[in-house]
């Protein structure tokens, strides 16, 4: 289950739900995310991209039709479309109401920030934090926000050592 | 056979694409997304006016915009780059090629399948000038609904650097042999011998009624 992508021949627009997409590649990903660093600091950085995708990802929810009653559901359709749309596997199988970690075996940003700049200092799934509290949010009704959310490991920082990047949404992280 | 922008968009259709087996799309030699406009439009936009607040010169902030139009040499050189040394180029584009221009055309019609907006060619001289409209640009749109129609300067940075990537590609770059796309390429192209440059004649962010783009040489 996952939304589907539409083109409209018209005006030269994709969407999904609601929500115009562009097709981009992992070189202008990480550029631009690295810039947004240089440009206004690591932390403001951060927090911007995680607010801004869990801005984009709850207006994608609102507009697709899903039975909201169930959790399951929500966190399939989440998965399922982060899968879609190219960002890689995210598993929300270990949480729940209270929060919990999200396993991504597969990330577009660190396997690709990885590939592009070598190590990384701090996580880099700052698009994966933020869709994954969205769904989070819209799944459990909940409000947890960008200070509740951490990535604790990720695979950008040591893909040899790390299998998983670990996303861990909870009261201050907890 | 001229270029036919509807069978191209078709085609880029017609690949399917989306995340494989390891939640990847792995095409043209690059790892796409599909991203969110409003994401990037409100990565760009947010990061200039916090990094403004910072400073009131002129020439600094100049530069954070041009960090922005650099990403989309970086697009352009990879994805386009990418796309014109495909297979599925090879297949659809290729045949409809009659002179060295119709690559501009068929990489256009290419662009105009990615949900960027619509890229329309106004002028293109051979090898010296590409003017370009660019009707609904993600960019812009994005930020008439957030900041308004007063823009101190241009805000379509992706089609700014997308746009001169492609002059350079095919006049300099001579994509049509197939060039390896590596860093140092890169860094030949758009840093050491950077020939074309764009510039912007209007934008929407600014209150004009569309954005129009001119890419020409460096004297
Ligand atoms: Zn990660």
């Amino acid at each position: 289950m996952s939304a589907s992508i539409s083109f409209d021949k018209e005006r030269n627009i994709l969407k999904i739900g609601n929500q115009p997409v562009v097709l981009h590649c992992h070189h202008y990903n990480m550029f631009l995310q690295q810039s947004i660093s240089d440009l206004i600091g690591d932390e403001k950085a951060r927090t911007l991209q995680i607010s801004a995708a869990h801005r984009v990802i709850s207006r994608l929810y609102e507009s697709i039709r899903v039975n909201y009653s169930d959790p399951e559901q929500i966190l399939t359709l989440g998965s399922e479309t982060f899968k879609k749309l190219g960002y890689g596997i995210i598993d929300f199988s270990k949480v729940s109401a209270s929060g919990g970690k999200i396993l991504l075996p597969m990330s577009h940003y660190a396997f690709n920030w990885f590939e592009k700049f070598g190590p990384a200092k701090k996580g880099v799934c700052l698009f994966a934090m933020g869709f994954a509290l969205a769904t989070m949010n819209k799944a459990f009704g909940t409000s947890f926000d960008s200070t509740d959310i951490r990535e604790t490991q990720c695979r950008a920082m040591n893909p040899e050592e790390y299998e998983y990047c670990i996303i861990e949404v909870g009261k201050n992280g907890n | 056979m001229a270029i036919d922008e509807d069978i191209i968009i078709e085609s880029v259709q017609q690949l399917g694409l989306e995340g494989g087996e390891n939640g990847l799309i792995l095409e043209f030699g690059v790892a796409l997304t599909y991203g969110f406009a409003d994401y990037y439009a409100e990565l760009e936009y947010e990061a200039e006016r916090l990094f403004q607040e910072e400073t009131e010169d002129e020439l600094v902030r100049q530069a954070a915009r041009e960090l922005f139009i650099e990403a989309g040499h970086v697009c352009g050189f990879n994805t386009l780059g990418g796309i014109m040394e495909s297979e599925a180029w090879e297949a659809v584009v290729m045949p409809m090629i009659e002179k060295q221009e119709d690559w501009i055309r068929g990489i256009i019609a290419v662009i105009n399948a990615l949900g960027w907006g619509r890229y329309e060619i106004v002028e293109l001289i051979p090898g010296e000038k590409l003017v370009v409209q660019v009707i609904n640009s993600y960019e812009c749109r994005h930020y008439l609904e957030h900041y308004g129609t007063d823009a101190e300067s241009a805000k379509c940075y992706l089609s700014l650097g997308v746009l001169s990537s492609i002059m350079n590609l095919i006049y300099e770059g001579k994509i049509v042999e197939k060039p390896e796309l590596t860093e140092t390429f890169y860094h030949q192209l758009f840093k050491e011998n950077k020939k074309f440059v764009a510039r912007s004649i209007s934008c929407r962010a600014k209150g004009d009624h569309v954005c129009r783009i001119e890419v020409s040489k460096i004297d």
